[in-house]
């Protein structure tokens, strides 16, 4: 009612609306008119004063519901999204680089390894599944449709490239070739570009989850709110002899505890959203991406065996995923890289579950033997006794290591973005009830004493 | 580094908690709490963990048709000396006793051109017809073992890397269905021909091909760096050439309907004529009027004409009794006699011609 009172337009001022031609002039005259009485001017006062604090509800309100938003989003879209398609990527470099050490040992396919192979492709399929069911961008659905319709294709090259092994027949090794080209040059970036359009939404997500304008904003209106509310009871200070307007004073503390409440929410979210992403986002995609750059080096070693010599690009690419991991060609590290990064990045989080570096080294020197006994006249036989025997239990252990950090990290991702959500968890409410509270009671405050010129 | 950054996180939240309040102060505790804790925070990819392109061939082009160094008739090599030396009797500074004296000799062979030189995926040895070749020839050096893996070392080739073998000193021999010729000659040494290929193409079996003129304008297939794709190049019907690095991927690329056809040595189409029953051969390549016949010759370093010598006194001591002791025709027999259908005609050990 005395918000009505207060804002309901006088008679001066509705015909200073009809008479548009007399301009703010009029209007300023109506308001000198107001503010040379004291009840016109602490009518005027209290309208300044609910202008404010709806100011600062609005803000608050709307950052924390924006954030709120941002966190759910990535949390129930982008995040799955970005572990599926890494999965996903990893499952088929797993079942690529299976298949490629099967043929290793001959026409028969070891049962383990062949179930293995499946086992991947059952999971890849089910991974394809869940980001087909997740509305993502325009850009992968191209990627969708390419890993869709090229999977079949590559589980039907593989059944050929298994027929004619069984048969003993080199037009296997042909299939096999075919199909490994298919996965690593058209199914592999397909899976890529799934991670980096939900990579993109996490960091739209992020960006978003902590802008620093809800921040400038809160802050600015509740300096504003505050500044009002301490001006007002400064000038009733001085215009009445009263010296506590106790509804003001209780306004002015609920206002900074507005603020107080959201910007602490608004902070506890963003630090464990930033912990989120350095020590889950972060080693978690440079994880994935160092076991799906061993598996492809472990599957070229194998393809270049198998190709017996026609092994030079396929070296040529173990050479450079060597590279990105930080190693050159003949074993020594680089100093930077992937996996000296991945380490940094994981030492933090006492990840203590083996070192990948040296793991790495562990199976690239078997891989420089293997390549060595290739070349030499007469060793192709040791060559791929060592690639399927101490090759294949260095490289597991050092693709079992990576697996365990992508998992550890994937797992932090996910409790940083809920523990983020719950920072702002009913802050939505909390703001709403305290504002209009402070809102009432500026009113309640300036009200009393308009009431005292009646 | 992360002690720090712990160590920084409650002084920013007090900051983001309690804004300055007035004048100056608020304005400078604003700023800076913006520019320290309260900053957006972005998450891109790490750079680390962007996708690494994969690493392609350099591609197969199809040669040129080029006008090969004329040097007489390829076929005719050097004249084996009068006694062959005996096993472990090697004559001094010769590059054959160096073979000795290493105590083993190393062969370059493909390992999926059956029934050639293929790698028998049971037990992962070498066979085929190439491979009895290149047994003789090291039983010549060390007797009656040498053709045990401690005296014969196969290392793996393709077909393009043939040459390259011999001449980065990775193989004394390659034994690997190489045909010779003026221009291969200014690179490495042959020995005389150990066996005359026919080249062929192979097609599906209910294609209308009856011959490489049938297929002007399609692809065909042949591995890359072998005369074979020159002669799909050179052809007057003017087919497509496409070379694959290995014959089974060209095969492959015929199941598959990327080509038309295959063209290469009568004696390999047969091997993928059985791996493969909905295909056949047409009939003989034909440029220029004449059949083309590939003359297999054994390579050798042109640094070492000895070791050309020993391998043609080799090739005529297995030739048809009485002349030789008939182990080439066992040979042929063993890899070349059940194929079905039969080689037409069949197959002979070319006649050695020497030059000196």
């Amino acid at each position: 009612m005395t918000l009505a009172t207060t804002l309901s337009p006088s008679p001066a001022a509705a015909a200073s609306g009809a008479e548009k031609s007399a301009g703010p002039s009029r209007a300023v005259t109506w308001l000198r008119a107001r503010a040379n009485t004291t009840p016109g001017l602490l009518r005027l006062l209290g309208v300044g004063l609910v202008a404010a604090v709806v100011l600062l509800w609005a803000a608050a309100f709307t950052a924390v519901l924006v954030r709120d938003d941002a966190v759910g989003a990535m949390r129930t879209e982008a995040a799955p999204a970005f572990v599926a398609a890494q999965r996903l990527h990893a499952d088929l470099s797993e079942a690529d680089a299976t298949i490629v050490s099967a043929f290793l040992a001959g026409p028969v396919e070891p049962a383990d390894q062949r179930a293995a192979f499946d086992a991947s492709i059952a999971a890849a399929a089910g991974e394809l599944r869940v980001l087909a069911g997740t509305d993502g961008a325009a850009t992968s659905k191209d990627a969708l449709d390419t890993l869709q319709r090229e999977l079949p294709a590559y589980t039907e090259l593989i059944g050929q490239a298994r027929a004619n092994n069984r048969l003993g027949y080199v037009l296997g090794s042909a299939y096999l070739r075919r199909a490994s080209q298919l996965m690593q040059a058209t199914i592999l970036p397909a899976a890529d570009s799934l991670a980096a359009s939900s990579a993109d939404q996490v960091d739209d997500g992020y960006r978003r989850a902590t802008s620093s304008a809800h921040v400038a904003l809160v802050s600015a209106a509740g300096l504003i709110s505050l500044a009002a509310l301490v001006g007002v009871q400064y000038w009733l200070f001085r215009r009445t002899n009263r010296r506590l307007n106790l509804p003001l004073v209780v306004a002015t503390v609920l206002v900074a505890a507005t603020v107080g409440i959201a910007l602490d929410a608004f902070s506890a979210e963003r630090s464990r959203l930033l912990d989120g992403r350095d020590h889950g986002f972060v080693p978690m995609s440079e994880a994935a991406q160092a076991r799906v750059l061993g598996l492809r080096a472990w599957g070229d070693e194998g393809l270049s065996l198998i190709a017996r010599g026609d092994g030079a690009t396929l070296d040529a690419d173990a050479d450079a995923v060597a590279a990105r991991l930080g190693y050159v060609p003949n074993g020594l590290p680089t100093g930077s890289g992937l996996l000296p990064t991945l380490t940094e990045h994981l030492g933090g989080q006492g990840f203590r579950d083996g070192d990948l570096t040296r793991l790495w080294r562990d199976y690239q020197q078997t891989s420089i033997q293997v390549r060595a006994l290739v070349t030499n006249a007469g060793g192709f036989d040791q060559a791929v006794e060592l690639a399927h025997g101490d090759g294949a239990a260095a490289f597991g252990r050092y693709d079992d290591t990576a697996d365990r950090a992508l998992t550890a990290s994937q797992q932090r991702f996910g409790e940083r973005l809920a523990a983020g959500g719950d920072a702002l968890g009913g802050r939505a409410i909390i703001v709403v009830v305290l504002s209009a509270l402070a809102l009432a009671l500026a009113l309640v405050g300036v009200q009393s004493r308009i009431n005292e010129y009646r | 580094m992360t002690t720090r950054r712990i160590r920084l996180r409650p002084s920013r939240r007090r900051l983001c908690r309690r804004p300055g309040t007035r004048g100056a102060v608020a304005a400078s505790a604003l700023a800076a709490l913006l520019a320290a804790g309260c900053a957006t925070v972005a998450s891109p990819l790490p750079r680390a963990a962007r996708p690494l392109p994969i690493t392609t061939a350099g591609g197969d082009a199809a040669p040129a048709a080029t006008a090969a160094p004329d040097c007489g008739n390829p076929e005719v090599s050097l004249r084996p000396p009068a006694v062959l030396p005996a096993p472990g009797a090697m004559p001094a500074g010769s590059y054959l006793e160096t073979i000795a004296k290493r105590g083993f000799l190393t062969v370059g062979m493909l390992s999926g051109a059956p029934p050639f030189g293929s790698l028998n995926p049971n037990d992962g040895t070498f066979e085929g017809f190439d491979v009895d070749i290149a047994k003789e020839i090291a039983k010549a050096i060390f007797g009656p073992d040498g053709a045990s893996p401690q005296h014969l070392k196969f290392r793996a080739v393709t077909t393009a890397e043939r040459i390259p073998v011999i001449r980065n000193r990775e193989a004394d021999i390659v034994v690997a269905t190489m045909t010779t010729n003026c221009q291969r000659r200014t690179l490495v040494d042959f020995s005389v021909p150990y066996y005359q290929a026919v080249a062929k193409v192979l097609v599906l079996k209910h294609s209308s091909y009856r011959s490489l003129d049938d297929l002007g304008g399609r692809k065909v297939c042949a591995p890359a760096n072998t005369t074979s794709l020159q002669h799909i190049a050179d052809a007057p019907s003017n087919p497509i050439p496409v070379g694959l690095p290995n014959d089974a991927d060209c095969l492959l690329a015929l199941q598959s309907g990327e080509v038309d056809g295959i063209l290469t040595d009568d004696t390999i189409l047969i091997g993928m004529a059985q791996q493969d029953p909905q295909t056949r051969l047409t009939g003989s390549v034909v440029i220029d009027g004449k059949v083309v016949v590939e003359p297999d010759a054994v390579a050798v370093s042109l640094d070492h004409p000895d070791l050309t010598r020993f391998v043609n006194g080799v090739l005529a001591r297995i030739a048809r009794p009485p002349a030789g002791n008939g182990r080439w025709d066992e040979i042929a027999d063993h890899w070349l006699g059940s194929l079905y259908p039969p080689l037409n005609p069949a197959p002979a050990q070319p006649p050695a011609l020497y030059r000196d």
